[in-house]
């Protein structure tokens, strides 16, 4: 790496670092419950039950891997929150694009491609009390190092090693990170939704025109995209020219028939 | 005892927290009881359960007289309360309501479960953010409003807790 180590603010000055835990996010959760600020970060080299939404895994085999959670305090109300998950995808999309020369992809609303494969996941897990957000945790998982993955994943997932060809250190990745996230996060709470959903939009191929199907909790939605609303939402028109606004689903692309 | 000292008592109370509050002094007698607030659902129309907040205007005390206040044996605070001790927890946001962390996983509550304050009731998903609800009470749930994975809106009501201990 040519440039200097970067300048931090807000995360990183508290960091947990643990050989293996469960789940980074349930870490977080107790360091949460037990008063730890803002920015406070919890990174482990192997997690033995790594998650995704809905319970799924994130497979974080040691060493190959990044997996941390960071705590987040934001002072808004919990009906803003959701565009938070879009801030975390355009750090890391920048991060990527910029440091790698990589082209990192966005799929609706946070995982990371980089062209059909996904290289990184985000859970966020929020606590609302009384209607207020006490705090939110973010686990970021990023693929670095693997080299190879089990037959289920192979057609669907990579690493940053497998992309560039090269060994990528999880600690300069990190720190390189939190400059990106620190800018977005920042924005995000001085300006609200709009700089986010926009910028996001710039990242993602998912925004326009994509071919989609989106799994829903009670139905399944086949159109193309036409961008996010103001609040960050996916816009899906159908063929019977219906416009769908999806809060939560599985978003996957469909291929356009030759 | 005049009216500014009753005033700051509600206040107290308010402050507080406390559900009542009686104060004996020969023969004064006062009784503050903090109107929690009622749970009264119209179709449509979020719920409010924060509590509101009792009179405490300082003006009030500069226009009242105090001898208005001595020929009343006893000044009751209490304002029209709704007979109830059925708590609803409502829906902090739009979303996708889920009884259990993930699919193949326990409710973490049923109907006729005794919670507690901050005993997890359900998630309402938005936009992969997984958005914890606990439990504002102790009680017991006694009613379960939405099915699960079912889309939620803002202020729909999740569940009916009868407050109180087994």
């Amino acid at each position: 790496m040519s440039t200097p180590a970067p300048k931090l603010r807000r995360f990183n000055n508290i960091v947990y670092h643990y050989a293996s835990v469960t789940s980074t996010n349930d870490v977080a959760r107790e360091l949460a419950e037990c008063g730890a600020g803002e920015g406070t970060v919890v990174v482990a080299e192997e997690q033995t039950a790594g998650r995704g939404r809905l319970g799924r895994t994130w497979l974080s085999p040691k060493s190959e891997g990044l997996y941390h959670s960071i705590i987040l305090r934001p002072t808004i109300p919990p009906s803003d929150l959701p565009v938070l998950s879009l801030v975390i995808a355009v750090a890391l999309a920048e991060l990527v694009s910029q440091q790698y020369q990589l082209t990192a992809d966005i799929k609706w609303p946070n995982d990371l491609l980089i062209g059909d494969r996904k290289f990184a996941g985000i859970l966020a897990e929020a606590e609302v009390k009384h209607h207020r957000l006490a705090y939110v945790i973010s686990g970021i998982g990023v693929n670095l190092n693997q080299t190879s993955f089990p037959p289920e994943l192979a057609a669907e997932a990579t690493s940053l090693k497998l992309e560039t060809g090269r060994a990528i250190d999880a600690d300069d990745f990190r720190q390189r990170l939190y400059v990106q996230l620190d800018a977005w996060y920042d924005l995000f709470l001085s300006q609200g939704a709009s700089d986010i959903v926009h910028r996001w939009c710039q990242l993602s191929t998912y925004a326009e025109d994509k071919p989609v199907k989106v799994v829903t909790c009670d139905r399944t939605i086949v159109g193309v995209t036409r961008g996010l609303t103001p609040e960050g939402a996916l816009i899906v028109e159908t063929p019977t020219g219906a416009r769908e606004t999806i809060l939560s689903g599985d978003v996957r692309s469909l291929r356009k028939k030759q | 005892m005049d009216l500014k000292e009753i005033k700051q008592l509600i206040r107290l109370v308010d402050e507080k927290k406390f559900a009542e509050f009686e104060l004996e002094q020969g023969d004064f007698r006062l009784r503050i009881k903090r109107n929690e607030a009622p749970i009264i659902q119209r179709a449509g129309e979020p719920l409010t359960v924060e509590p509101e907040p009792l009179p405490t205007s300082d003006n009030d005390a500069e226009h009242s007289s105090s001898t208005a206040v001595a020929s009343a044996a006893a000044p009751t605070v209490d304002e029209d309360v709704v007979e109830t001790d059925l708590h609803v927890v409502t829906s902090p946001i739009v979303g996708t309501f889920y009884r259990a962390p993930s699919p193949t996983a326990d409710p973490f509550v049923q109907e006729g479960d005794w919670v507690e304050p901050g005993t997890i009731l359900c998630i309402v998903e938005a936009m992969k953010i997984m958005n914890e609800i606990p439990s504002d009470v102790a009680g017991q749930v006694v009613e379960i409003h939405v099915e699960n994975a079912q889309p939620v809106e803002y202020g729909q009501p999740l569940f009916s807790i009868r407050v109180g201990r087994p």
